[in-house]
Formats: structure tokens, sequence, C-alpha cells
């Protein structure tokens, strides 16, 4: 019999009574929220500590050395002309040690000069080894003693400007197409990140209502009335796309409140801080999720239908987590797969495991952010994607005919084996 | 086993040497039975004896571990699909969507059936499901309730075959009637009903045959005319006085006289018996139906003793 209309009428009840009930309401609504926040945290991070210039007292016994320090790491720190950094001699150094412990300014520089005329620097600050800032003004403090050296070594300081100029560098990638040497492969690369934990979580959370859902009808025996009046292939169908639905509805709500955070963080910044940061996905094509969109539906379809199958030989909603097992072993494995792949997305394994549809979903599109995909892979991964949903849709509609009416039975490879050879 | 003279109508139901097994457990063994078109057949025995395996075998949930089946005409395994679409079903234990109303619920299972529900708002009056219970969710349906929409949804695409598991379940004594005269224009009209119960009282009202099943086994495969002509009834008489000598009443047996009771089976006719009781000195009569288990002691006293043995 075929799939339709029956199918249709069991998605539409599914969907309705999932999307009606009060606790998708909220959730929805809260995860929006939480969306929207995470996307303006870096405004919001900034408002709650003030748009903070770094101060930093430069201390020397040579009051010349003391100011000339100051002057030069000024100019070096403040080049991108946002001021955010305020360096200035201290004659008094322990006056200036005080302040940075009371907290009033963020570091004390100490600079000596040995007998033998080499500069050595000393930080006295709170600031951890991570700390930008401190990264920034050690970056300073070196070109301060490289500049010092060439003085002393006799070369002009009108020379030493061009000592310093910038070296002319460029990268020929084997692969034309990739875009791991664009410039904004930093932006690409925190999108093809974020992909990797959104389909993650996708898939396993959606997939678990489905089995849920299942599961569910199979305890309180509506099974049985309804697999009468339907076929398994009927159920199984209208189960996963009904579920999977609601759960893409509740997904699409939830990036697109994070994604319109992300697009108003410029607007948001300018009206709460009176300045223009730049919004992280400007130098991103959106247009780049169009193929994602497509694999993320695809394998989200594979998973529910296996988490369906699995999840109808739990008898009781209890031992669903236990039976579905398998598909968050399989989840788990391209998740950190993606993270590994994150750094080599050249290696030849991550291309042959990236074509895989259990796993596609998750590293083709963070190939093509970061690296590239040939058209004949694109075509080879849909391909594959085809031919593992018509297996998926078989096994689990053999799966669950078999498993909906094992009352009481434990899910064990047995049975599971068991009910794929039977058919009905 | 009872060798039943094959009918004129052709079988809508026929198992030959039906067995299922769960590991250890012979939930049913070596069944052969046939229901004719247009008759109503009960399937008897009490609980656990197998009554359920025996209905999900013939939808093709389950697959028989021996032996074949075939139901209007297609066969269990190959076919199942096709059966269960023919045929209406109500399952023992009938649960539904908390969620829907009890209208929705009729419409929903309507659509997936794809065969509309031309009987749905008769049944619905005759069960006295009124509209207003029919908008209530089903959460807040008694068990009764419940049940009667499980019978509406297995009649009301008007199918060929209807399979019942325990209907009468949950149901009032009034409602009982109402769906025994549902069964009746069944017969009527030529649909084919196979329930199963486990009251003989029901089964002797509205069936034409029965097979009662024991175990797994089919233990009599009889016209219920038959089966009544043989079933033993309980009596018990309270006298005042000395109790009459009632020796000599055909189908009398076993008698017992404790001081002014006595107790008695009475198998057969009970106008003798009343007759030959009938006297100014009776105070009380009261004549039991035989239990169900007693039934089939009775039927099989004396047969082969190595099927008593299965308890």
């Amino acid at each position: 019999m075929s799939l339709l209309p029956n199918a249709w009428h069991i998605a539409r009840r599914e969907y309705r009574q999932r999307t009606a009930s009060r606790t998708f309401v909220i959730v929805t609504a809260f995860l929006a929220v939480v969306g929207i926040g995470i996307a303006l945290l870096p405004v919001l991070g900034r408002l709650i500590t003030g748009d903070e210039t770094t101060t930093v007292a430069v201390h020397s016994t040579d009051v010349q050395l003391a100011s000339t320090t100051a002057t030069t790491m000024n100019q070096l720190l403040n080049a991108d002309g946002k001021a955010r950094y305020e360096i200035s001699a201290a004659d008094d150094p322990a006056a200036a040690d005080a302040d940075v412990r009371a907290g009033r300014i963020d570091g004390l520089l100490t600079v000596t000069r040995a007998a033998d005329g080499e500069l050595s620097f000393e930080a006295l600050t709170d600031a951890s080894g991570t700390d930008q800032r401190l990264f920034a003004v050690r970056q300073a403090v070196i070109q301060v003693n490289i500049g010092d050296r060439l003085r002393r070594a006799g070369v002009e300081p009108s020379e030493a400007g061009h000592i310093f100029a910038e070296t002319p560098w460029q990268v020929t990638p084997l692969d034309p197409n990739s875009h791991s040497l664009e410039d904004n492969f930093g932006a690409n690369y925190i999108l093809a990140y974020a992909l990797v934990i959104l389909t993650f979580m996708a898939v396993i959370t959606y997939g678990q209502w489905v089995a849920t859902s299942v599961a569910e009808e199979k305890s309180s025996r509506v099974m049985e009335l309804l697999v009468t009046a339907a076929t398994p292939r009927q159920l199984l169908a209208g189960k996963v796309i009904g579920n999977g639905a609601a759960g893409l509805t509740q997904y699409v709500v939830v990036v697109a409140a994070a994604l319109v955070g992300l697009l108003a963080q410029g607007a948001v910044a300018q009206y709460l801080l009176g300045d223009k940061a730049g919004a992280p996905l400007e130098d991103v094509n959106l247009l780049v999720l169009a193929p994602f969109g497509v694999f993320f539906v695809g394998g989200f379809a594979l998973y529910s239908l296996l988490y369906a199958g699995l999840g109808s030989l739990a008898s009781r909603t209890e031992d669903v987590q236990q039976a579905t097992g398998p598909m968050l072993f399989i989840g788990m494995g391209g998740y950190f797969a993606s993270f590994i792949a994150l750094s080599t997305p050249e290696a030849a394994w991550v291309k042959v495991v990236s074509l895989i549809p259990f796993f596609s979903p998750y590293m083709l599109p963070m190939r093509m952010l970061i690296s590239s995909v040939a058209p004949w892979e694109w075509a080879v991964a849909a391909g594959l994607m085809v031919v593992f949903l018509a297996a998926a849709l078989w096994t689990a509609a053999r799966i669950y005919s078999a498993g909906v009416l094992l009352y009481g039975q434990r899910a064990s490879l047995r049975s599971v084996w068991r009910a794929v050879r039977v058919d009905r | 086993m009872q060798a039943e003279p094959e009918g004129t109508s052709q079988a809508v139901i026929a198992t030959d040497g039906l067995t299922k097994h769960y590991g250890n457990v012979e939930a049913l063994n070596d069944l052969t039975l046939d229901v004719r078109a247009g008759e109503i057949f009960g399937f008897l025995g009490p609980n656990g004896a197998g009554k359920s395996t025996m209905i999900r075998t013939l939808l093709g949930f389950l697959h028989p571990t021996r032996g074949s089946a075939r139901v209007l005409g297609l066969d269990v395994v190959a076919d199942s699909v096709e059966i269960r679409r023919r045929t209406g079903y109500l399952p023992g234990g009938i649960a539904l969507y908390d969620s829907l109303s009890g209208a929705d619920a009729l419409e929903y299972l309507a659509d997936l059936q794809d065969r509309g529900a031309p009987l749905r708002e008769e049944l619905c009056e005759r069960l006295q499901l009124s509209k207003a219970v029919l908008r209530r969710k089903v959460r807040d349906y008694s068990r009764g309730m419940r049940q009667k929409i499980g019978v509406i949804q297995a009649l009301q695409h008007d199918p060929e075959l209807a399979i019942l598991d325990e209907p009468t379940e949950g149901l009032d004594p009034l409602m009982q009637h109402a769906f025994y005269a549902l069964m009746d224009d069944q017969r009527a009209k030529g649909r084919t009903t196979f329930f199963s119960s486990h009251v003989l009282s029901e089964v002797e009202r509205i069936c034409d045959r029965v097979a009662i099943i024991r175990s797994g086994h089919l233990m009599a495969l009889q016209n219920v005319d038959e089966l009544l002509a043989r079933r033993k009834k309980k009596v018990e008489l309270r006298w005042r006085g000395v109790a009459p000598d009632l020796a000599g009443i055909p189908g009398l047996a076993d008698i017992e006289v404790v001081g002014d009771r006595m107790r008695a089976t009475l198998q057969g006719d009970v106008s003798g018996f009343v007759r030959a009781i009938a006297s100014p000195s009776l105070e009380d009569l009261t004549i039991e139906p035989a239990r169900l288990e007693e039934a089939f002691l009775e039927y099989y006293a004396g047969d082969d003793a190595s099927e008593e043995e299965r308890g």
C-alpha cells in the first residue's frame, strides 16, 4: 500500500499533538531567548564590564628610558586608533605597585638595563596567561627591545622603520576552491564549529522524541489499533515526518532567533554602547547554508527513522534510552570525528568519512566552510544518503512492525535480528 | 476433536494445525478450526488460554510457530496487511490517544482505514454515546465509554469481518444487551464476527458456534445449541420439612442432601425438573449457571485424560 495519504494523517496528528503541548511552547520560547542571549553575549559582556582602557605604568631607574618605552608602546598598542591602552611612565615604583594591587591600574612594567646594555622587563599584574591584553603588551615589549638593540648596534632610527615594515607573504593553495586561506576563515571556522554542535544536538534530541513517542504508543497499547488501520511503514513515516517537523519547527525558531541576535549585534552595540562593532556574520555568505539544509534534513530523517525502529523495541518509556543507545553512539562518533577533522579538513580519512550518510550532515558543511567539497563528492554523498534512507525505512519498518508487539521483552541484539529477518 | 461437517458457505477464517510457542510457553497448540461466512463465532476460554494470541496471529501481528491460517482467503503471514485492511478489530483492553476527543479518535481511525464511516452515527446512537460525550477528551472517559469507542471504531466502516477481543468487557448490562442486538444485526446483514469471551452466557446468547480453548488447546468446536444441551447447571433447593426423593428426575445427578438443603447438578431441559419440584414446601431455589472452567471439565470428563493434565 502506498505511504500516502495515511502517513500524512499520522504526521498531522503527531505534529499537532507535539506542538500544541504546553511543554513544547514553553521550551521553544525559553530556548529562543537563550539563543538570542548567547548571540548577544559579547555585547552584553562589554555592557557589564564597560569599554575598558588598559592602563599600564612603566617604571625605570632611568627616567628617560621609562618615558621613551611608554611613548613607543602607546604608539604600537593604539595603532588601530581605538585608544584602548594607556601607557605612562611612573616615577614612584612603590605607589605604582600599590595602584596595581589596589586594582586602580592594570599593570606595572619595570624596565632594567643591565651592565652589558641589554634590557629586561618585569610585569606585575593579575592578568591570566591567556589574557589577550597581556599578549599584546608582550608583543609591544619585544618590539621595544629589538628597537633598542638596533639603536645600540648603530642602526639609524630612520632605517629602523624599514626593518619593522611588513614582510610580503603569499600562499598559493593547491586547491583553488578551498576556503582555508581566505580572509573570512575565522568566521567560517566558528560557523562550522556551530553547525557541528547544532546538528548533533538536533539529531540526538529530536531522534529521542520520535523514539519516546513510539514507545509511549506501544506501552499504552494504542499501537495495536493503529497497526490494524495503517501499515507499519505508513505509521513509521508519519511518526518521523510529524515529530521531525515539530522538532524542525522548534529548531528553526531557536536558530532564527540566534541569527537575528547575531545580525543585530552591531545595532544593539551601537544602541547600548554607542559604538559600532562588526556583526560576526558579515563576512559569511549565508547561501552556503543551503546544501547544509539539504543534508541536515536527510541526516535528520535517517537518524529519526532508526530511532523510531529502535524505540519500538522498548516496552516502557524508561527503556528507550537503552534501546536507542546505538544511535547515540553513532551520533557521538560523528560529533567527535568532526572536531578532529576541524583541524585536518584535507586528510584522506576525513574526505572518505564525510561521504557516509551518518556523518555527512556534520562533516560536509564543515568541509565546505573551511576547505572545499568537489561537485562529485556532493553527488556521491547525496546518492549514498538516498540509498541509506531507503534502507533505513525498510529496516526500521521491519524492526518497528515486529517491535510494536513484543510486549515485555528486553531489547536484545537477538530480538532485533529476528525482527529484521521476519517479514511482516 | 469434533469433526465438523464442511458447510456449504466458504470459510472466512480457516486454521490448520496452528501452533504458537513463546520460547518454552506453548500459547497455541495445533489449533484447527474454521469460521463460516455470515456466522457469529465465539472463542471461549479462561484468561491466559491463548485467546489474544490466536487473534493476534489471525491479524498477522504474530507469526505461527507451525501450521497455517487463512483469513478472508488470505495467508496470515504473507498477506497480513490486506487482512487488516479488510477487518474491523477491537483489541483487548483498548487504549486510545488521551489527548483526542472521542469523535476525533473515531474520525482519525476512519481516515486511516480510508473506508468512510457509514455506520458511525447509528452505532453511537445505539451504544448511547451522545455528541456531548464524543466531544470530551478520551482521558476523561470511563472504562465503558472507551470500550464503546472501541466497538464503534471496529464496526463503523462496515467491514466484512470483525474480530473482537472480549467486546463486552467494561460495558454495563444494558449496553451489553445493546451490543448483543448489534451482533444480531451483523448476522442479519451477512457479516462475519469472530469474538472472544470468557463469559459463557453471552456466547450462548449470541453465537452460532463456539470454540472452547484451554491452555492453547482446542477443547471443543460446537454448535451452541448442542453445547447448551450438554451443559450442567448447579441447582440448590431448600425445603420446609423433609426433602422429597428427586432421584428419578431426568438430568438430575450428583444429589447431595445436607439438612433441609439439597444440592445437585442438572443437565438438559429444566422444565421436567421444575414440574417435579413444584410443591408448597419448596422454600428457595437457585439455579446457578455452570462456570466456564467446569463446563470444560464436564465436556471432557470422558475424553482422553492427557488433555486434562494440562492445567
